[in-house]
């Protein structure tokens, strides 16, 4: 990270929990790892304000701390994603109320206000906030009546029931959100740096001379194998959990009995009509699972999951792409797809199991994916899909733009054995193309006998049966349209006698073409047209020489100069020079003009976090102008009542300010999609 | 002689007594049209692009955040550090950092939002292992490093949440409000709040501006002490 991203991340921390804890994190940020003496040293604070400080900073996950078992001094140390991740709570709630509701942006509201919480904690904060307050929060859930529940004013027995109605929402939206991965448990390594898990992880784990293997070099893959399944499961707190942890066991365990049998139910019961609930018409139905698998251990301890929301964000910006570059009916395809793998996808950047698979012909069975009959299953009306495509194209949807080179040539010679396609049975044309895909596929891996076999005998019968569902056969033709669009989208692996025909995202190539997209969209608005057009000549052809540029963009050479050289100027592209002999005399040297999509995306990066800092000095400096208007108007007596206490000079401030806070913000934010993308995705 | 006038000399002929002031020649032209060459403008007409406004969408999206960012500053953790927290640097005195248009005891002071320096750490229930042990005792002052899987006194402690914390913080204020006449204040090592300058009573002083001063209140007559040396006895604007 850089000074400006530094830079940021104080700034973010400074805003949102004041200047106390900022100043340790700018501090932690300034000097790297301290112990609490040296920061008490750097800060020229007190120490009881150190230490109410980074308790905060803790209890928010700001900074990392670890305590080493040679001489128990602790280190802390700046946590910058999450800090980074402040800016992004707005995003959070708004994307945890579209996915799952009302409720449940509330309850991520709630997490990230208190950083990490207690289930048991958490329950009866709402259980209290019930009681004294009239928020209709349970009517946005499901539509519980939202009278004041005043103790007084209820009889008995309708007081204890609504007692209990009133957990139940709360319990059933943590097991939603736990399930979705919205958020996590956590787990003391998630207040380490990455180093110092791996010290950790390194002693947990037995030493190489306890595994049986051949050779010294054997033993130590395999001990490196077990240090990093380690990390995984203090990262996502997965199973082999239970030592470390021993009271939390419990919970765990009954969340995992909960996570796999009672999903269904436990939707039901969330979106029921708690209302119903207390009339008793469905009481005995989900009465049983009441005390069971449906409450989560009160000692679990849970947090916002910052890597699941960049998924969603993800697919969010992704959803958009597609909507902008194809169309909004494809869009929309798209985004069941998305939501269907939603599952499966825990973090942007997975990094591969094994370094030999790091080559492009990783086996695609480990990557997420969808068949398409479950997603069929999934989208249920498909009228509004149908007439979206125009029918001619669907026939010729090229097959073998999505097909290996070597397997393309054969693809060639088959269509024009063909001849002319009938345009009108474009369907089965469609179905006859992937027919001879398959065909050509199988007899490509001729390796393995069993499966030319079985798809000759398998390949008929869905043939047969298929043309006759128009909703599948759109929601596949939107599905071929997403794959052979050059972000590829999607990938599409044909049926075999195993599996059916399945699709999945490769998201590395994705991510990389839509980084690139954005690179390119950015150098469009900041340089014009042309520059983008350079620009990808250059990622094109590689180092150029100017000549050859100039003749392949078909400018005259002062007008590309004149592009080239602020793009040069903004270090979005680089020049190398070549000497052809020893004296390096510029008459006899090459000047080569070259684009490097990595080194442009992070200087784009750089740029963003220096605007975003600038536009967070600029959110405080429109504050600090009014600031007495500010702090009348948050006065305890005038909070509320702003026309009847402030003049109608300081009302139009106040407004003015805040909109102006608004729409600083919402830059912001929008800067921070870029981010997103450039950054995490 | 520049080569200019002697230039514009030649060219002028007769008119030569303008170019010359006693016999000597002018070292710059005086009919030369300064306007002409227009200089380069400094800051050249430029057109501020105009970002698009928000949609509704991101109008939401930074509602919410800025909810979130307004409760977290209502809440306990939000602080507000004076100019007299350095430690091994002298106090800027109480007289020195006075605002004297803005920092007269005003009634209305009572329902200025407290400043805290020091974050409220005693208002919920924390899992201490979590933290490391050296922060224990400021967390919770009860726990040892026996009990420290969770802090077992929650008693009385319960985590405020969003959507009821209005409540909350209401009554707290009120509760700070009354202690703000608690005289025991003035043992707290480092002032819990910054704003307490109704508590900076101190004898003392050999002149006191604002010995004339009567809110007519419950300080009626009390002297504002502008040598006092309370650590948190700042003005704060």
């Amino acid at each position: 990270m850089s000074r400006h991203a530094y830079e940021l991340c104080h700034l973010l921390v400074d805003d949102t929990y004041g200047e106390l804890t900022s100043r340790i994190f700018e501090v932690l940020l300034f000097h790297g790892r301290l112990s609490l003496p040296a920061l008490q040293h750097q800060t020229h604070l007190s120490y009881r304000l150190v230490k109410h400080g980074l308790a905060v900073l803790i209890q928010q996950h700001l900074i990392l701390w670890y305590t080493s078992s040679h001489d128990h001094q602790t280190l802390y140390e700046a946590n910058t994603a999450n800090a980074y991740s402040l800016v992004r709570s707005g995003k959070y709630i708004k994307v945890a109320a579209a996915q799952v509701g009302e409720f449940a942006g509330k309850v991520i509201a709630n997490l990230l206000l208190l950083g990490h919480a207690r289930v048991g904690d958490l329950v009866q904060a709402y259980k209290a906030g019930q009681s004294r307050s009239t928020h209709d929060r349970l009517a946005a859930n499901g539509g519980t009546p939202s009278t004041p529940l005043s103790n007084s004013s209820r009889h008995e027995e309708g007081r204890i029931e609504e007692q209990n109605a009133t957990v139940e929402p709360i319990y059933g939206m943590l097991c939603d959100l736990l399930r979705l991965e919205l958020v996590s448990p956590v787990h003391i390594s998630h207040f380490r740096s990455d180093a110092d898990n791996r010290i950790e992880a390194e002693k947990v784990v037995p030493k190489p001379e306890v595994y049986k293997a051949r050779n010294e070099r054997e033993q130590n893959a395999q001990r490196e194998a077990g240090i990093k399944r380690k990390l995984k499961e203090w990262r996502y707190y997965t199973h082999g959990e239970e030592n470390e942890a021993e009271h939390l066991k419990k919970g765990k365990k009954r969340l995992h009995q909960d996570l796999e049998t009672g999903r269904l139910e436990k939707r039901q019961r969330l979106y029921s009509p708690l209302s119903q609930d207390v009339i008793g018409t469905t009481e005995e139905v989900y009465q049983p699972m009441r005390g069971e698998a449906h409450y989560l251990d009160n000692d679990l301890i849970l947090r916002v999951n910052h890597a699941k929301f960049a998924v969603l964000i993800r697919n969010d910006h992704l959803v958009d792409l597609a909507d902008r570059t194809i169309s909004t009916s494809t869009a929309r395809v798209y985004a069941q797809v998305l939501h269907a793998l939603e599952p499966q996808v825990q973090d942007c950047r997975v990094e591969p199991a094994n370094s030999s698979e790091t080559d492009a012909e990783a086996d695609p069975s480990s990557s997420p994916q969808i068949s398409t009959d479950e997603l069929v299953r999934a989208i249920k009306d498909s009228s509004e899909l149908a007439n979206t495509l125009g029918k001619s194209d669907d026939g010729r949807l090229d097959m073998t733009q999505f097909d290996h080179p070597k397997k393309r040539r054969k693809k060639e010679v088959i269509n024009e054995d063909q001849g002319t396609i009938d345009i009108e049975a474009s369907f089965d044309e469609e179905e006859d193309l992937s027919g001879s895909d398959e065909e050509d596929n199988v007899s490509d891996v001729s390796s393995d006998p069993n499966e030319v076999n079985g798809d000759a005998d398998f390949d008929p019968n869905p043939l047969t049966s298929l043309p006759h569902d128009p909703h599948r056969d759109t929601i596949r033709s939107h599905l071929l349209v997403l794959t052979i669009h050059p972000f590829s989208f999607l990938h599409h692996l044909p049926k075999t006698s195993i599996l059916p025909e399945r699709w999945m995202i490769d998201f590395p190539l994705l991510t990389k073409n839509v980084i690139h997209h954005t690179l390119l969209e950015t150098i469009t608005s900041r340089h014009g047209l042309p520059a983008a057009r350079l620009t990808r000549i250059l990622f094109d052809k590689g180092r150029t020489d100017e000549k050859v540029l100039c003749s392949t963009s078909l400018l005259a050479q002062k007008t590309m100069r004149s592009y080239l050289l602020p793009l040069h100027k903004a270090g979005m592209i680089g020049l190398q020079e070549v000497p052809r002999d020893n004296s390096r005399n510029p008459q006899r040297t090459n000047f080569l003009w070259f684009f490097d999509p990595e080194r442009c995306r992070v200087k784009v990066l750089e740029e963003t976090y220096k605007t975003m800092a600038r536009y967070l000095k600029r959110a405080k400096m429109e504050g600090e102008k009014i600031k007495g208007t500010v702090e009348k108007a948050s006065r305890s007596d005038v909070v509320g009542k702003e026309e009847e206490f402030l003049g109608p000079q300081e009302l139009e401030a106040l407004n003015a300010w805040r909109e102006m806070d608004k729409r600083i913000w919402g830059e912001v934010s929008r800067l921070d999609d870029l981010v997103a993308c450039l950054r995490d995705f | 002689m520049t080569a200019r006038s002697r230039q514009a000399r030649i060219k002028m002929g007769k008119k030569a007594d303008l170019y010359r002031i006693g016999g000597v020649d002018l070292p710059w032209d005086p009919e030369l049209d300064l306007d002409k060459p227009k200089p380069t403008p400094l800051y050249p007409a430029f057109q501020i692009p105009k970002p698009k406004p928000l949609t509704e969408e991101e109008k939401s999206q930074v509602a919410h955040f800025r909810q979130l960012r307004e409760s977290i500053k209502n809440g306990p953790l939000y602080t507000v550090l004076g100019d007299n927290v350095r430690v091994g640097k002298p106090e800027t005195s109480a007289a020195a950092a006075f605002n004297p248009f803005e920092g007269m005891p005003k009634y209305s002071q009572r329902y200025t939002k407290k400043k805290r320096m020091i974050p409220k750490l005693d208002t919920r229930p924390y899992v201490l292992n979590f933290f490391p042990k050296e922060l224990w005792s400021t967390i919770d002052p009860t726990a040892t490093e026996t009990n420290g899987v969770i802090s077992t006194d929650t008693t009385g402690k319960s985590l405020q949440i969003a959507g009821y914390e209005k409540d909350a913080a209401m009554s707290e204020d009120e509760v700070d409000v009354k202690e703000e006449r608690d005289p025991d204040d003035e043992d707290l090592p480092e002032g819990e709040e910054v704003d307490d300058e109704f508590d900076d009573e101190e004898d003392g002083g050999d002149y006191n501006a604002e010995q004339y001063f009567d809110d007519g209140g419950d300080d009626a007559g009390d002297d504002y002490d502008a040598g006092g040396d309370e650590g948190g006895g700042g003005y704060f604007e």
